[in-house]
């Protein structure tokens, strides 16, 4: 596949430079998008996210995305979530009080406990039979203190952490999320990303 | 599972990588942005840049620096410290390719863009770092710009344990610099109970590492030049037998 234009959201919430970084690294040409004309040069689109979530949203509000992310999806494009950008493909987060989400795959953003962040390197589960499972049991960096409740269909790998078991990939047709950092999970986070676009490309 | 945590740890100053002892003398060990490198290549878990001339003069964090961290490619996380003022200044310091970030004057003296930065990032990227003491069995706080020793107030025992701070670095003034003397009753008479806690300062040893690991409250270690000036330490550190339950195993960048 050659040529792929990956479209980074800059929504002034997180960490743009490392994806941005890894995504020249995988050879794709690069596209920062501020603003709603961007999406239409882009193959996929990436979503990354530090931070809080009602903040997030509030920004992408700010900068006219909402619209044109939610018209993107919904033309069968690809479109990845990582951390925070994926718990914004959530119904709503409680997060700050309750916020509503972009939708794309259903379920609630929680906190895992009050005063509890799951914070380091986790090996990721995954369910059988699917694109990931070679992935099954690897590690991969997380960062983050809410998660996302989905729906078992939509959890392709878990996570556990204390009792919980965290949805740490998710995915439906042409939505894929990451709760860990694939650009800050060294070689394992190379490699998945750049299968997941791949994929993403070739059957969305 | 989660796994505990080797954070490889970069004194900076003046731009230049440092070893320092009891927090006072300072050693130029090299640039810090080919330790940086080695570090990600070798794979490390997090990388912590601990730049130590900032606050003293309040010069606020090293754009500098960050930016010409930014340009590599480093795909391991990262931590900042040195000199962060404000929520704004931590904010940018993320958008630079930071994960997370290690304050210590803010904890003391802005609760207010504390707060603002732990809403803006999240309670995950801020860790609280404190220079700590033994006296008289007493764990105190080391202000090394003042250079005096002070207790935890009830304010800062209260932010500790409020959802703005994610963990803390401990480092062990006395045994800064030293060879396999850091001082575990800084873990167990840690004033505040039940937060999770990096040691850092004099940790050489790996049958030490592997004591210090066993604590339920430590999530990971600091180490410092012991991890850069040997090409293989991490691996061995990892896979020394008592360490693998608690570490996940290195993997050298391809």
């Amino acid at each position: 596949m050659k040529n792929i234009k990956v479209g980074l959201i800059d929504y002034g919430a997180g960490n743009l430079a490392s994806v941005s970084k890894l995504i020249q690294f995988l050879n794709m040409k690069l596209v920062i998008i501020n603003r709603a004309l961007g999406l239409r040069s882009v193959d996929i689109v990436i979503l990354p996210g530090v931070g809080n979530f009602k903040s997030a949203i509030q920004n992408l509000h700010t900068k006219n995305l909402i619209e044109s992310i939610i018209e993107f999806k919904s033309k069968g494009n690809p479109i990845i979530g990582i951390c925070l950008g994926m718990q914004m493909l959530a119904t709503r987060s409680f997060e700050s009080g309750e916020t509503e989400g972009l939708n794309f795959i259903s379920g609630d953003v929680t906190s895992i406990k009050p005063g509890v962040s799951h914070i380091g390197w986790n090996s990721i589960v995954t369910v059988e039979d699917n694109f990931f499972k070679k992935y099954n049991n690897k590690y991969f960096y997380f960062n983050h203190s809410y998660f996302f409740n989905a729906q078992d269909q939509h959890v392709i790998s878990s996570s556990k952490f204390k009792k919980n078991n965290i949805a740490s990939i998710i995915y439906d047709f042409n939505v894929l999320g990451f709760q860990f950092h694939p650009e800050k999970s060294q070689q394992n986070g190379k490699e998945i990303l750049d299968d997941s676009i791949k994929f993403m490309l070739k059957y969305c | 599972m989660l796994k505990k945590r080797i954070v490889g740890v970069i004194n900076v100053a003046e731009g230049k990588a440092v070893q320092t002892l009891k927090f006072s003398n300072k050693r130029v060990t090299g640039d810090p942005l080919i330790v940086l490198e080695n570090l990600d290549r070798w794979g490390t878990d997090e990388i912590l840049i601990q730049v130590i001339d900032r606050s003293k003069y309040d010069l606020g964090p090293d754009f500098d620096l960050i930016q010409k961290m930014k340009s590599l490619q480093i795909g391991t996380p990262l931590i900042y410290a040195g000199g962060v003022r404000t929520a704004k200044e931590g904010a940018k310091i993320i958008k630079e390719g930071f994960d997370r970030l290690a304050i210590n004057s803010m904890l003391f003296n802005k609760e207010n863009e504390l707060q603002k930065l732990s809403y803006i990032i999240g309670a995950q990227g801020i860790i609280a770092s404190l220079p700590l003491k033994l006296i008289k069995d007493d764990v105190v706080v080391f202000d090394y710009i003042l250079k005096k020793n002070i207790h935890l107030t009830k304010t800062i025992k209260r932010l500790l344990v409020t959802d703005i701070i994610s963990e803390i670095l401990i480092l062990d003034v006395d045994n800064d610099g030293g060879k396999n003397s850091f001082n575990p009753k800084l873990i167990y008479k840690f004033p505040v109970q039940g937060l999770k806690l990096i040691p850092f300062g004099g940790i050489s040893d790996v049958s030490q590492m592997s004591s210090l690991l066993k604590f339920s409250e430590v999530s990971g270690l600091g180490l410092g030049n012991v991890l850069y000036h040997k090409e293989h330490q991490l691996q061995k550190i990892k896979e020394y037998s008592n360490n693998k339950r608690y570490l996940r195993i290195a993997e050298y960048r391809k």
